[in-house]
C-alpha cells in the first residue's frame, strides 16, 4: 500500500506538465467558487444592512393587529404614549438594542404649489433616527434636527418630480388619525436617498411632533429597534414576544426579515444563479480533468502493462490512478482555497465603486468574503471532480490485457 | 472602509494642526512638545480642573490621535477627554466638531462594516450639530470639510466638505494669510475634483498655485501636472 501511494505521488511529479494543467483546473474551479461565492454573500449582507439601516430597523413594534387592520382604522392600532413609555422601559433592560425609536407613518400628498403627488410619510426623532438610518445618504443641504421644528428631508426622486431645491417649502397633506384631513407646510432641509430609488419618488421624512400635529394624534405607529448585530435578530425576537406574552402586553413584534420581500426574492435568484454557476464549472473541471487523465492513460499504455507484468492485480491499477486525483485535486484543492482568499481580498482592498444596482439609488464598493463554508465546498468539489473524472480513465487502464498493453505503440 | 480609510482619516487630522489657526487653544507645534504638554495637563487633572483645561487637553489629544499616535489607544482616549470636555464646554462648537471628527476616527478600528458605518454616522452627526448651532465657526466648519473630505465617497459627504471651504473662504477671505487661503483653495479644488467638476477644480488649484506657497501651492501645482 505504501509503495502504491508513493508511487502515485511520484507519477505526478514525473508526469509534471500534465499534473500541472489538472492541478490549474481544479484552482480555476475553486477560485472561481470562491470569489463568486464570496461576492454574492457581500451582496447579501449589503444589500441586508442597507434595507435595515435605511428602512426597517432589525425589529419593529406595534400595536397588535395594526398590519392586518390598521389601515381601516389606523386611529385603534397606535402606540399611545404609555405603549412607548412601557416598551422604553423594557428595552432599557436589553443589553443587545443600540438603538430605539418611534416613527408615525402616513400616506398624504405633497404639493409645491404648482403640482401635486402622493408620498409615503414618515414623522421621526431626527436624533435617533439619524444614527438608526446610517444607510440614508444626505445628497444635497443638511441633516434634519429636533430644532428644525417644520423641517423634512425628502427623497431625491421625489425632489426631482417637484422641482425642489434645499430652502423650498410644500404643503403635505394626509388623514388625520380620526379621519379628517390636515395639511401643514414643510421647509425642506435636505435631500436623500435611501437603497430604493423607487422609494425615494415616495418619501418624506419630518420632525415627529410636526407629523403627528398634521395627524392630530400623540401616538406614533411603530417602535423601530437597531440591534448591535443583526445575528441576534431571532433570538431577540422571541425573548421580546416572550416578554410580551408574560406582561400581558398587546404588541406584535416584526423582524426585518418578516417585513421585505424583495431580499428574499433577491437571495433565491442568486442563489439558483449560484447553483448554476457551481455546476458549469464543475462540468468544466470534471471535463478537463478527465481529458488530461484519458490521455494519461494512453500514454501510459505500455507502463501500465509493465507494472501489470510484474505481478501488481487490475485493483491495484485502479488504486494508482485514483489515487493520483486524489492528490492533484488535494494539491488543486489548497492552492485554489489559497489563490481564491488573495483575489476575495485584493479585489475587496482595491475599492471598485459598482454603479447602482436596478432599483438602487446607491453604488457600492465590491466586496467579496472570505466565506469559510466556500473554502471547504471548494476543496470538496475539487478533490470529488478529480476522483469522479479519474474513475473512467482508471477503469480503463485497469481493464487493458497485458499483452496488448505491452504491445502498445 | 478599510486601509485606504484609514490612510484618510490620517489625512485629514493632519490638517489638524492648521486648522488651530483659529483654536482658542494653542496646539503645540512638534509631537514631542504636544506629548509634554499633554503630561502636564494630565498630571493636573483632576476634579477642580476648569473647563479651560479640559479643553486645551482635548485638543491637543485630538492631534496626538490623528497625527503623532494614531493608534486606537490613543483615540479612545481622544474621544474619552474629548467628551468630558465637551460635557462642560457645551457650547464650545469647535470642541463638539472636533468630538465628531474623533468619534469617525474610531471607525478604523472597528471590526464591521456596520461599526465603522455607526461611527462614521455618529461623528458626522456630531460635526453637522456643531456648524447647525454656530454656522460661522471656522474651526468646525474645517474638520467637517476636512472629515468630509477624507470619508469615502459612496457615503455621499463631499458636498459637505464644498460648501464648508466655500463658506470659510467667503468668510475669512485673505485675513489669516496665504497660507490659509491656499489650504482653502487647494480644499475646494480637491472637492470639485471628487464630485468630478474637473473644469472648477482646476480653477481653485491655479488660485492656489499663484498664492506661491510652500506647501499648499506646491500641492496645487502637483495636480494641476497631474
Amino acid at each position: 500500500m505504501d509503495l502504491m501511494l508513493k508511487m502515485a505521488f511520484l507519477n505526478i511529479l514525473r508526469n509534471n506538465r500534465r499534473s500541472i494543467i489538472t492541478v490549474l483546473a481544479i484552482i480555476f474551479g475553486c477560485v472561481s467558487l470562491i470569489v463568486y461565492g464570496g461576492y454574492v454573500e457581500a451582496m447579501y449582507e449589503g444589500l441586508r444592512e442597507s434595507t435595515i439601516r435605511s428602512q426597517l430597523g432589525h425589529i419593529q413594534i406595534f400595536k397588535k393587529g395594526f398590519n392586518e387592520f390598521g389601515h381601516v382604522e389606523p386611529e385603534k392600532y397606535l402606540l399611545t404614549n404609555n405603549d412607548v413609555h412601557r416598551i422604553n422601559q423594557i428595552m432599557a433592560e436589553q443589553s443587545e438594542v443600540e438603538i430605539i425609536t418611534r416613527r408615525l407613518n402616513f400616506n398624504g400628498l405633497v404639493s409645491n404649489g404648482k403640482t401635486s403627488t402622493a408620498v409615503m410619510g414618515v414623522g421621526i426623532n431626527a436624533e435617533e433616527e439619524s444614527l438608526l438610518s446610517s444607510y440614508v445618504n444626505i445628497e444635497e443641504g443638511e441633516d434634519l434636527f429636533p430644532d428644525d421644528l417644520d423641517g423634512g428631508l425628502v427623497g431625491k426622486g421625489l425632489a426631482e418630480s417637484l422641482n425642489l431645491k434645499v430652502g423650498d417649502w410644500v404643503t403635505l397633506l394626509a388623514a388625520t388619525a380620526d379621519g379628517g384631513m390636515n395639511a401643514v407646510d414643510i421647509s425642506v432641509k435636505g435631500i436623500i436617498t435611501t437603497i430604493s430609488s423607487e422609494y425615494d419618488k415616495r418619501l418624506i421624512r419630518a420632525n415627529l411632533p410636526h407629523i403627528q400635529n398634521l395627524m392630530y394624534t400623540d401616538s406614533v405607529s411603530r417602535m423601530v429597534i437597531l440591534l448591535k448585530e443583526t445575528e441576534l435578530t431571532d433570538e431577540f425576537r422571541n425573548r421580546l414576544v416572550k416578554i410580551f406574552e408574560d406582561e400581558n402586553l398587546n404588541f406584535e413584534v416584526k423582524t426585518w426579515s418578516e417585513l421585505t420581500q424583495f431580499y428574499h426574492k433577491v437571495v433565491e435568484m442568486f442563489d439558483s444563479q449560484f447553483l448554476f454557476i457551481k455546476i458549469i464549472v464543475m462540468v468544466i473541471v470534471v471535463l478537463s480533468i478527465a481529458n488530461t487523465m484519458i490521455m494519461a492513460v494512453m500514454e501510459r499504455t505500455r507502463e501500465i502493462g509493465t507494472i501489470r507484468a510484474l505481478g501488481n492485480t487490475r485493483s491495484e491499477i485502479l488504486f494508482l490512478f485514483i489515487t493520483e486525483s486524489i492528490y492533484l485535486g488535494l494539491i488543486g484543492g489548497i492552492l485554489g482555497i489559497v489563490i481564491g482568499m488573495a483575489a476575495s481580498k485584493g479585489i475587496t482592498a482595491a475599492e471598485i465603486i459598482m454603479p447602482p444596482p436596478p432599483g438602487s439609488s446607491t453604488g457600492f464598493p465590491i466586496r467579496i468574503f472570505v466565506v469559510p463554508r466556500f473554502l471547504w465546498q471548494s476543496m470538496v468539489l475539487g478533490l470529488v471532480a478529480a476522483v469522479f473524472s479519474s474513475i473512467y480513465p482508471a477503469i480503463k487502464a485497469a481493464r487493458l490485457k497485458i499483452v496488448d498493453a505491452l504491445r502498445f505503440v | 472602509m478599510n486601509g485606504k480609510y484609514l490612510f484618510m482619516i490620517i489625512t485629514l487630522v493632519s490638517y489638524l494642526v492648521s486648522t488651530s489657526v483659529f483654536a482658542q487653544t494653542p496646539i503645540p507645534d512638534t509631537a514631542t512638545e504636544r506629548e509634554n504638554r499633554v503630561r502636564l495637563l494630565e498630571a493636573a487633572l483632576d476634579s477642580n480642573s476648569n473647563a479651560g483645561q479640559q479643553r486645551e487637553l482635548a485638543m491637543i489629544y485630538a492631534v496626538i490621535a490623528g497625527l503623532d499616535s494614531f493608534k486606537q489607544e490613543t483615540v479612545n482616549k481622544a474621544d474619552k477627554y474629548l467628551a468630558a470636555a465637551t460635557k462642560s464646554n457645551p457650547k464650545d462648537y469647535e470642541l463638539m466638531a472636533t468630538h465628531g471628527s474623533v468619534l469617525a476616527m474610531k471607525a478604523a478600528f472597528a471590526k464591521s462594516s456596520m461599526r465603522q458605518m455607526m461611527y462614521v454616522k455618529k461623528g458626522a452627526r456630531k460635526m453637522d450639530r456643531a456648524i447647525k448651532k454656530d454656522p460661522d465657526n471656522i474651526g468646525a466648519r474645517l474638520q467637517r470639510g476636512n472629515n468630509s473630505l477624507g470619508l469615502p465617497l459612496f457615503l455621499k459627504r463631499t458636498h459637505f466638505a464644498l460648501k464648508d471651504f466655500k463658506h470659510i473662504l467667503d468668510q475669512v477671505g485673505d485675513r489669516k494669510g496665504r497660507d490659509f487661503k491656499a489650504m482653502i483653495l487647494f480644499n475646494l479644488g480637491q472637492s470639485h475634483s471628487l464630485m468630478k467638476q474637473q473644469k472648477r477644480a482646476v480653477d481653485f488649484w491655479n488660485q492656489a498655485k499663484l498664492l506661491n506657497t510652500n506647501y499648499w501651492s506646491k500641492k496645487a501645482a502637483d495636480k494641476l501636472n497631474d
